[in-house]
Parts: C-alpha cells; structure tokens; sequence
C-alpha cells in the first residue's frame, strides 16, 4: 500500500513532537486503581478461600449421597428378591381368558318374521349389469374338448318330465309301501322323520293323508 | 527491580511491585493516552483503563522481548479498545464532521516563530480536535508508525476505508492546525 503522503515534512514534525510525548499521571489515577487492585486481591483472596473449603463440602456431599444411593439400591434389591420368592412358592392360577365382549342372539328365542310391506311402485328394478372385460364369444379352440361321460357311452339322456308339484292334483301312492310302514305292530319311523326338517316332514305327512284319502276314494268306487 | 521481579511482585498482587509498574510506565502511557483522547479527563480514564489491562495480561508478557516495547504497544491498542467503547461518540461524530471535509487545500500557516513547546502543543490540540475514527487512524499511520495491514486487520475495517479515513484524518488535522496556528499568531501580536 502506497503511504508516500506519509513521509511528507508536515507529518514527519507532527511525529517527532507528539511521538516521545510523556506527561507525570496524576495521583487521582493511581487512587483508583489501587482500590480496583484492592477489590481484586480480596476477590482473589475469597476465590482462594472457597477453592480451599469447596472440596470438603463436595466430598461431605458426595459421601452422603453415595451413602443414601447405596443403602436404597441394596432395599429394593432385597425386597425384589424376597417378593420373587413369593411367587414361586406360590400356586398361582392363571388368570381367566378373558370373554369377548360380543352381545350374544338368544337361542331359545325364535326370530319373529316381520312383515314387510312392499309396494309395487317402491321397487326399482335393476338394470343388468353389462360384463365388458368378458368377450360375448368365447374362443376355446386351444383347449381339449371335455365330453360328458354319457355322451361318450351313447346313453340316452333320461327325458325330464315336467314335476307334478301341484299341491291341487292327488298324490298316487303304493299302498303296500304305505301297509308296511304303518303297520299297527310296527313301531313308527320317526328316526327318518325326526331327522328332517319341518318341511319335509309336513310334506310326507301330507302325502299320507292324501293317500289314505285316494284309497277310501277307490274303495268307494268299487264298492259302488 | 528487574522485569522478572516485576512480573512475578505484580501477578501475585504484591502492592509494592504494582505500584512500581505504575511508576515506570505511567508517563509514558499517560504521553500515548494524551494523543488518543480528546481531553485530560478522558486521558485520564483510559490510562486507568489500561492499567487494568495491563495488570490482567502481564502473564503473556513474553520474557524474551522488551517489556517497554510491549507495554507502549499494548497502551496503545487498549486505548483505541477504550475509544471504541464509546460507540454512540464515535460513530456520530464521525458522521457529523464528514461533511466539512469536501473543501480545497489547506494552506499551513508559518510556524517558523512559534517554539518547539507551543507547536507541540498546537499539534495536539488540533490532534484533540479530530474525530476519534480519525484521531485513530492519525497517530496509528503518522505518530505511531504501525504498518497499514496492521491497523487494517486490528480495526477490521476494508483497505479503501482505510485510505478515505486517512485522507480525512489529514486533511482536517491540517485545517485545525492552521486555524490554531493563526489563532496563535494573533494572539502574538
């Protein structure tokens, strides 16, 4: 860095007139710093003092602390053990599982059917849901041909008749099968019976009573 | 007493040897806080103030290097520390007094007549009546020889900031001196 300015006569004569410059310190300076001297020597002094008495009462403090964890560490450590003790002497159950809490449909109850009225305006029918991903022509040339078993063996595929399930139209049935079973010595079948449901049952007492009544019916014709 | 003597008596706050050290080294201190002040009360406070320093750092006085030398430099970089404490001084003076700077050259009146004891003491009151910035960054340059990276680093200012302070700081010492200077003729006459 340039400083030629530096060198010129005029602060070359300020240099050599205030450089060496010295002057006597007034004692009002020294009073001063004599007292800051004299309150830093005390608090030296009192830094001293208490570095001196400061280990003593960390140790008293420490001692009693150590004392005091020990004594309660040893307490827990006897009364843990003694309480394990406990409970392995004794026959201790293991506690109930408990329920889940699940409100449960009384059995004996029946279920009352509840009667619905339905409108024939309140029912919307549902459009048919159209299936796009399928394709409408399904492509099974690749695939082995599965022939049914009676095709193969060429049986006649038995004609389904249409069901005489018209509860109007009499029921025919074989009166020896009927002799057999209601037989006064014979014990009644309720085994069968019993083991189906109420339907079914009702049906086959129904069947009988028809067929008790198509007997008496024939009877009479022939006796006319 | 030898300096030894007088680091060992001051560290352990022996009183003699501290007052020893006071009597040594005050005047000059006291000559170096006479050119960074601005008056004699503030002189007086930063010489207190840097005896203070200096009895809490004589441990790092090395004991190879002239302990006059290294008291002299820590005086003075203690005493630029006491100038900018006063922050609210400092920095508004250094604002206000900027503007009267944009003025032509100065002509120094003759000092040929005046003695050596009255320029003195017309250097230093035109030292006094600098701005403190400027105040620092004259005796620094001029006065205390210190290199310009030196000052630069320890007052962390920018080298341009520097070289505008410097110009400042001379031009208006130069103005003050010449009104002291005529002020002085006058009243000669």
């Amino acid at each position: 860095m340039s400083t030629d300015y530096a060198n010129s006569s005029f602060e070359q004569k300020a240099r050599e007139l205030l450089s060496p410059l010295s002057a006597a310190c007034p004692d009002t300076v020294w009073e001063s710093l004599t007292a800051d001297l004299a309150a830093r020597r005390a608090e030296a002094d009192n830094k001293w003092f208490k570095a001196a008495n400061t280990p003593k009462t960390a140790l008293i403090a420490a001692s009693v602390i150590a004392v005091i964890t020990l004594s309660s560490w040893l307490f827990f450590t006897n009364k843990g053990n003694k309480h394990n003790a406990e409970v392995v002497n004794t026959n201790v159950q293991p506690p109930a599982p408990q329920k889940a809490n699940v409100a449960l449909v009384n059995e004996n109850k029946p279920a009352t059917p509840v009667a619905v009225v339905v409108k024939k305006d309140s029912v919307i029918p549902q459009a048919p849901v159209p299936v796009q991903s399928q394709p409408l022509v399904q492509n099974n040339a690749m695939q082995p041909t599965v022939v049914p078993a009676n095709m193969v063996k060429n049986k006649p595929v038995a004609k389904q008749q249409p069901s005489a399930d018209n509860s109007s139209s009499p029921i025919i049935v074989r009166k020896d099968v009927f002799d057999a079973s209601t037989s006064p010595d014979a014990p009644p079948d309720k085994g069968g019976l019993s083991d189906l449901n109420d339907d079914t049952a009702k049906t086959v007492h129904r069947g009988i009573s028809s067929a008790q009544t198509e007997t008496a019916v024939s009877d009479s014709i022939q006796n006319q | 007493m030898n300096n030894s003597e007088l680091l060992n008596g001051c560290l352990h706050n022996d009183n003699s040897a501290q007052r020893f050290f006071y009597d040594h080294y005050s005047p000059r201190i006291m000559g170096i806080c006479m050119r960074y002040a601005s008056g004699l009360k503030d002189t007086e406070a930063m010489v207190l103030y840097i005896f203070k320093k200096l009895y809490e750092e004589l441990q790092q006085c090395p004991a190879d290097i002239d302990m006059k030398q290294w008291v002299e430099e820590k005086a003075i970089w203690h005493a630029i520390a006491y100038l900018h404490q006063d922050k609210q001084r400092y920095f508004i003076a250094k604002t206000t007094r900027y503007m009267e700077n944009k003025n032509g050259k100065v002509e120094v009146a003759s000092e040929a007549e005046i003695s050596e004891e009255d320029s003195r003491k017309l250097y230093l009151a035109a030292l006094h009546a600098l701005t403190p910035s400027y105040r620092i960054i004259y005796n620094l340059t001029y006065i205390d020889k210190v290199k310009p990276e030196e000052i630069i680093q320890n007052l962390e200012i920018a080298t341009e900031t520097y070289r505008v302070e410097l110009e400042g700081a001379r031009f208006q010492f130069k103005q003050y001196l010449n009104t002291y200077l005529h002020e002085h003729g006058l009243r000669k006459q």
